[in-house]
């Protein structure tokens, strides 16, 4: 990478402009997306760790706003919803 | 111009070629809810097809962000802004008529133009050239960089920082389209363009192609690409070996793309249907493709209002707001995300099938199984069943027998790359 500074009309300078939401909308996706994996069978060790890894930006990105707690209950109560006779939520 | 019908828009259209359809077609579905967009699908095609030089900024495959993302940057918005103009000019409206769905109309009809139908004088199509800093960054501007501490792998230990979007998006996943009325075959001065009889794939003639762009302007999707090392255009191939069945990996038989068979989230369905002289799809209630597109119609087509009848659809996202939505996949995406959400039988088994053999499924059939669970989705009441999806090949052969609950087997953390 070049050490010297970008100049003002340097079109590969980052200028990031945020693009605003309305209330609930990544409680929603955050639901959808959950709902997805629990379907398929992904316990909580498995899907937190989608939410907890900077390598996925939509689900980490859920997980950086509404944080760990927020995630883990989401995963505990769809789990259940879907595997109302199993005892155990995580394996992990 | 000839007259040809495109039974996504419902109607006859305007087209450069008279009407003539293959065989078969070449069709996908991509499942947006279940994408993480971890971009195996893009590193796949990237290492089997654009390796080389002058092919560095060249993706096939790719994944955007919507709303804000694209490749090449704002290429649907733009093409919607000159389609919305000459709407003006013309002085008409872009709607859809649900009311007129048929067997024929799936999604009604279109009253609106097409992108062939608002072309200029001297055009087949409506379009426009992306300059090159519009393909130079695949995502650029769309995953939001980040701080964390670096990993074994060194990735970021410093990080850059951008301010966070604060809305809802969801992944796009984008390949050519292979379309029934591909405006790049339409638009190609040489005729290089061919879409092939016996499998729908379009391809590029390198040998006759001069590097006119032309493809390129006049593609809504932009999925051809100009290199500039062989001053010739490239595009994606649907990796023809591997659905021709010669391939040696194929033993015979037609195999998905790279991208598809790749696919960690499971997101992708890839086969060929059978194609009627006029262009319908032969009633086959028992091949997966023929359920998501026609019976559950669940999967839809990618901006069909352009009026090139592409044929990747996809399962809309259910957290996206509907008339983004609707401007995006047409007036079908309400029933498809209401079906998708409380999924029939049928429809539960056949997801199932999604990325679990490299080989196209070609039928299907449901062995039903006890119910598991009775609960509520969407207010109202829904049973879950654990009922056997299997898949069989071109000839028949059992390739994949998945139920719908599935156990899952992790590789152990020592051999967890060891492919």
């Amino acid at each position: 990478m070049p050490t010297k500074d970008l100049e003002h009309d340097d079109p590969m300078n980052l200028v990031g402009m945020v693009l605003p939401g309305d209330a609930g909308q990544v409680e929603t996706m955050a639901e959808c997306i959950v709902e997805e994996y629990v379907r398929l069978g992904w316990d909580e060790r498995r899907l937190f760790s989608l939410f907890a890894s900077p390598m996925f930006l939509a689900t980490h990105r859920i997980y950086r706003q509404k944080g760990e707690g927020y995630v883990r209950r989401l995963i505990r109560q769809t789990w259940r919803k879907y595997h109302p006779s199993s005892t155990e939520v995580s394996h992990g | 111009m000839a007259e040809v019908f495109n039974w996504h828009l419902g109607r006859k259209m305007t087209y450069a070629f008279d009407e003539a359809h293959p065989q078969r077609q070449f069709v996908a579905v991509f499942n947006i809810n279940r994408c993480i967009g971890c971009q195996t699908c893009t590193g796949a095609c990237k290492a089997t097809w654009t390796f080389s030089k002058g092919q560095e900024y060249m993706w096939w495959n790719n994944v955007e962000s919507k709303p804000y993302g694209g490749y090449p940057q704002h290429w649907d918005i733009k093409i919607l802004q000159l389609l919305e103009a000459a709407h003006q000019a013309a002085g008409r409206s872009a709607e859809w008529d649900p009311s007129k769905a048929g067997p024929t109309a799936p999604y009604g009809v279109y009253d609106g133009l097409t992108i062939s139908e608002a072309a200029g004088a001297e055009e087949q199509a409506l379009g426009y050239l992306p300059p090159d800093a519009e393909w130079r960054a695949p995502n650029f501007y769309e995953d939001t960089s980040t701080a964390y501490p670096g990993d074994r792998l060194g990735i970021s230990l410093e990080g850059a920082s951008l301010p966070e979007h604060q809305t809802w998006f969801f992944y796009l996943q984008r390949i050519c389209n292979h379309c029934t009325y591909p405006a790049c075959a339409a638009a190609c001065p040489r005729h290089a363009i061919y879409k092939r009889p016996e499998d729908g794939i379009v391809l590029i003639d390198q040998a006759r192609c001069r590097g006119y762009r032309k493809c390129v302007e006049q593609c809504p999707y932009k999925k051809p690409m100009y290199r500039g090392t062989t001053r010739t255009s490239e595009k994606c191939v649907a990796c023809y070996p591997r659905v021709e069945a010669s391939d040696p990996l194929s033993e015979g038989v037609p195999m998905e793309t790279r991208c598809m068979a790749v696919c960690p989230g499971k997101i992708r369905l890839n086969g060929l249907v059978d194609v009627t002289a006029d262009g319908a799809w032969v009633e086959a209630p028992d091949h997966p493709l023929y359920t998501l597109v026609r019976q559950e119609q669940v999967a839809l087509p990618l901006y069909p209002q352009f009026g090139t009848e592409p044929n990747i659809y996809y399962i809309p996202p259910r957290w996206a707001p509907r008339a983004y939505l609707r401007q995006m996949f047409g007036p079908g995406v309400d029933q498809a995300i209401a079906r998708y959400a409380a999924p029939s039988r049928r429809l539960l088994a056949v997801l199932q099938l999604f990325r679990t053999t490299q080989r196209m499924i070609f039928r299907y059939e449901v062995e039903e199984g006890p119910l598991v669970l009775e609960t509520e989705v969407g207010g109202l009441p829904w049973q879950m069943y654990d009922d056997t999806a299997i898949g069989f090949d071109a000839q028949g052969r059992e390739v994949a027998r998945l139920s719908v609950i599935e156990p899952i087997y992790e590789r152990p953390a020592e051999r967890v790359n060891s492919i």
